[in-house]
Parts: structure tokens; sequence; C-alpha cells
């Protein structure tokens, strides 16, 4: 767990950003775009609370 | 919570203080906010000028950062007091009283502001009216519940303390700021999509941006025509109050060291230039469809980008935003009323400015808000400056209202009042523009102080019950 929650956290802030980039460079069309970045999304509010917060304590 | 938690009467202890981390994810969450879909659209109103624009911010962002990093922080880590307990040394309680009930009542605004920016997101879920470019009253029921919806959330968690917001700043940051670069990368894609232009490579973009979407040509009707010197003066005095005016003292107090202040630069090149950059792309963008919409409403034009995740963001930035200007609003007003609760002055203060946030004037017309309130408050950081740094060297004594046992300093309170009053002065007389006085007006009110300091310490009644 320790390190599939900031790999899941990761992998959500990424399906955020390649959307869009794949938007920009033609790859992809608004809607499959959008539906990526809301994916992401819930993976990042979901997951990084349960780590970003307990690895600021253990510090 | 306890109430000495947050250390609003006295100095920072090393157990309570922060790493650079926090700083970093609590300016990143400030500064990449819902005001900044407000900032980057009014640039493209001001008929600003690509080069103007992306020169103009580079130099103004590093300026800002400078100031928070060489007169912010280092006094912030050497005294530990909140600004308002500083000044009250300096100025005496009866003034301060005054000076926090400006402060926090410029701090409720632009809390109001960013609230009024969350509110156009769930406008575009509940398709309730929302207000235009010119309005400056609520114009639906709906936009006023909106409104009163999301600033009690807001204040709520304004209230439950300085830690809390960090925490809320730090799992937000990072996703804000990706989702604000996703707003210019999309925009640039339907630009190029509704213009046929190419944007292979930086200099088909920079043609495109240079052509299409920050031509440099005569503003919007009302606006002001930005130059370089507008937008760059602009960048640096966005933050004037909490740098130069010195306001953040209540947030790096809590830092270890005083070149955390170099933390500001993720909200500077993060929020005040990509965000800036993105949020003007998607307004020209609105623009170059229908040249007739020059409505600035950061819900839909989020929503039209990135759908409900933009919506989501607008929301979120808005609210991480308010939080700290809520949290120093809140000491302010808790300053003047030391007894209270912290957390019921916090909170009664952030529904104020849920109640300013339902009037569109003040987000409308934010260029010129923001530059007003820095120049209000700047007055008062030129003489913290002073007095911790040059009132022994000039033979004078620092902290003078508390050494001397004065209620009213008559030195700060003079070079306050008098600076503010000569700078508006100059801009009504269009001496010098709005954007730019608070330059000069900062030697204005540095000398002021020093010199009034001079002659009221000689006073022989000034030297009774001070102490070295």
């Amino acid at each position: 767990m320790k390190k599939l929650l900031p790999a899941i956290s990761f992998a959500g802030l990424a399906l955020v950003i390649v959307p869009a980039c794949l938007y920009l460079a033609g790859f992809t069309d608004k809607p499959q775009m959008q539906t990526l970045m809301l994916i992401g999304t819930v993976l990042w509010f979901v997951s990084a609370p349960l780590w970003i917060g307990k690895a600021e304590r253990s510090m | 919570m306890a109430e000495n938690t947050e250390y609003e009467r006295e100095p920072v202890p090393a157990k309570a203080r922060l790493g650079f981390r926090s700083f970093v994810g609590q300016y990143a969450g400030e500064h990449t906010a819902g005001t900044e879909l407000m900032i980057g659209p009014l640039f493209v109103a001001a008929g600003v000028s690509a080069i103007d624009l992306v020169m103009g911010l580079l130099i103004g962002n590093l300026l800002a950062v400078l100031s928070w990093t060489l007169m912010t922080a280092p006094i912030a880590t050497r005294v530990r007091l909140t600004l308002y307990c500083q000044l009250e040394r300096i100025t005496g309680r009866k003034f301060v009283v005054i000076y926090n009930a400006v402060n926090g009542i410029a701090f409720c605004f632009l809390a109001g502001s960013m609230i009024t920016v969350s509110a156009t997101a769930l406008g575009v879920w509940f398709e309730f009216p929302m207000p235009g470019l010119n309005d400056l009253y609520p114009n639906s029921v709906g936009w006023v519940i909106g409104v009163l919806a999301i600033g009690t959330v807001v204040a709520y968690v304004a209230a439950a303390g300085y830690r809390v917001v960090a925490k809320v700043a730090n799992y937000a940051a990072p996703w804000m700021v990706l989702v604000f670069i996703a707003f210019g990368l999309v925009g640039l894609r339907d630009f190029a999509n509704a213009t046929g232009a190419s944007i292979g490579s930086p200099g088909e973009f920079w043609q495109l941006a240079e052509t299409v979407i920050w031509t440099g040509g005569e503003p919007l009707p009302g606006q002001v025509k930005f130059t370089f010197w507008h937008v760059m003066f602009f960048a640096w005095f966005a933050n004037m109050a909490m740098h130069v005016g010195m306001s953040d003292l209540s947030v790096f107090r809590y830092a270890r060291k005083a070149r955390y202040g170099l933390a500001s630069a993720t909200g500077m090149y993060l929020g005040h230039f990509l965000a800036w950059v993105a949020a003007s792309i998607l307004f020209a963008l609105q623009l170059h469809r229908d040249p007739s919409n020059t409505d600035v409403l950061p819900g839909p034009l989020a929503a039209d980008a990135v759908g409900l995740v933009g919506l989501l963001c607008v929301i979120v930035a808005g609210w991480t935003t308010a939080n700290p200007t809520i949290y120093r609003a809140g000491l302010a007003f808790q300053a003047i009323v030391p007894k209270a609760s912290r957390f019921k002055v916090t909170f009664a203060t952030g529904l104020l400015c849920a109640v300013a946030g339902m009037f569109p004037a003040i987000a409308m017309k934010l260029l010129g808000f923001v530059a007003l309130y820095g120049l209000i408050l700047m007055p008062m950081g030129a003489v913290i400056f002073c007095d911790y740094w040059l009132m022994k060297r000039f033979g004078m004594q620092p902290f003078y209202a508390e050494r001397a046992g004065k209620s009213v300093n008559w030195a700060p309170a003079i070079a306050w009042i008098a600076t503010v009053a000569v700078c508006l002065a100059a801009v009504n007389m269009g001496y010098v523009g709005l954007y730019f006085a608070s330059l000069p007006g900062w030697f204005v009110a540095a000398a002021m102080y020093l010199g009034l300091s001079k002659f009221l310490q000689r006073q022989p009644s000034a030297t009774h019950g001070a102490t070295t």
C-alpha cells in the first residue's frame, strides 16, 4: 500500500494532463479527453489524502 | 481546537514551524486560483500584445518573488508575529484597530470575488442567470443561493485553521496546476481548429499568438490599454499587500528559514504566468467565436474547455484561494477583538465575504481593485520595513508605541493616510496610472515615517516611558 497509493495518485495526475496533450496533438477527441480527465481527477482526490498527510507527519 | 495553536499573540515557537514544502503547496494553491480565470481574460480585453504579455509576466513575477524573499520573509522569520501584532507594537493599539478594519474589509472583498468565480461554475450546472461584464448587483435568486452555498463551506474550512488550509491546498494544488495547463492546451487546439492555423512548431504557435490571441490592438470598450509596463507592474503588484505590504508576515512566521520566500515562485510562475496565459487563451477563443460575447465567466469558459473537470477546478481554485484570504481577514478582525474566538471571527468573516461575493462588480473590475487594495495596504509595509531595518541605524526606537506606552503612534498613522491620499490624488489628476502609483508611494511612505518619527521621538514627552 505504501507504494501503491502514490502510484495511483500520480496515475491520476497523468490522466489529467496527458489527454489534454493528446488533444492538442490531434490524437483524441474532446469527449474522450474529458472522460479521461474526470477519471484522473477522481483517482487523485480519492488516493492523495490517504498518503500525503501521512508522509508529512512522518517527516 | 485549542485557541493558542495559531499563535495569534505570540511568536511562533520552533516546534510549530513548517518546512519548505508547506509553502510550495500553499503558494501554488493560492495563486493558481479561480481569479486567474478573471485576470487572464482581462489582459485580452485590455488589448495586450503577445511579447508585452510574456515579457511583462516573466519580469513582474520575478520582482514579486524577490519582494517576498527579500522583504517579507526575513522580517517574518526574525520576529515571528502576525502582521497585526507587529503593527500594534509600532503604531499603537488604537490606530491598528482602524488599519485592521481596512485590511480585513479589503481581504473580504478579495475573497468575495473568489467566491464569485466559484459560483460561476455552479451556474453552469444549475443554469441560473449569471452576471455580465458590466453588472454591479446580483441578478438572480439562483446566483445568490449559489454564492451563499459555496461561501458557507469556504468560511467553515478557513475557520478550522491554517494547518487545515495548508493541507487542503496541498491536495488540490498539483491537480489544479495541471488542469490550468490543460485549459491552455485545449484552448490552443480549439484555436487552431477555429482558424485553420498550424501549431506544429514554436514558430507557428508564436505566429498564432501574435496575430490572433494577443494581437496588441485596441482594448475592448471601457478597458485601459495594457503595455509591457502595465503587465509588469500588475504582475509585480498583484499581491502587493502580501509581500511589500507585509501581510504575509502572518504566513512566513511559520517558516523555518527566510529563503522559503522563494516558494512563492510556484504561485507566481504556475498561477500568475501559466494560468493567466491559459485563461486568456480561452477568453480570446470566446471572442474569436463571438466578438459580441465579452462576458468573463470562468465557469462556462472552463466547462467549454475540459467539461466537468473544468467546473470542479473553478470551484476548488476559488475555494483554495479564498481560504487563506479569509484566514488573513479573520486575523485582521481578531486583532480588533483579541478575546473573541478565532473560529467564530473567521467563520463570520467568511460569511461576510460570501455576501460581498454576491455583488459581481468586484470580480468584473478585478484588475483595478487588486491594484487599489495593494496601494491602500502598501504604506504599512514600508513602515514595518523601515521600523525593523532602519530605525536603530537612524538613532530612533523601533516598536515605538510599545516602548513608549502610546496607544497611537502618529508617525506611521500620518505616513499611511498621507501616502494613500497623495497616491490617489496623483492617480485622479492623471499624473500617474493606478497600476504604477504604488512604487513611488512606497518611498513616500518610508520617507514620511522616518521623518515624522525623527520629529516625534525628539519631543520631550515622547521619551517618557520609553526604554532602549
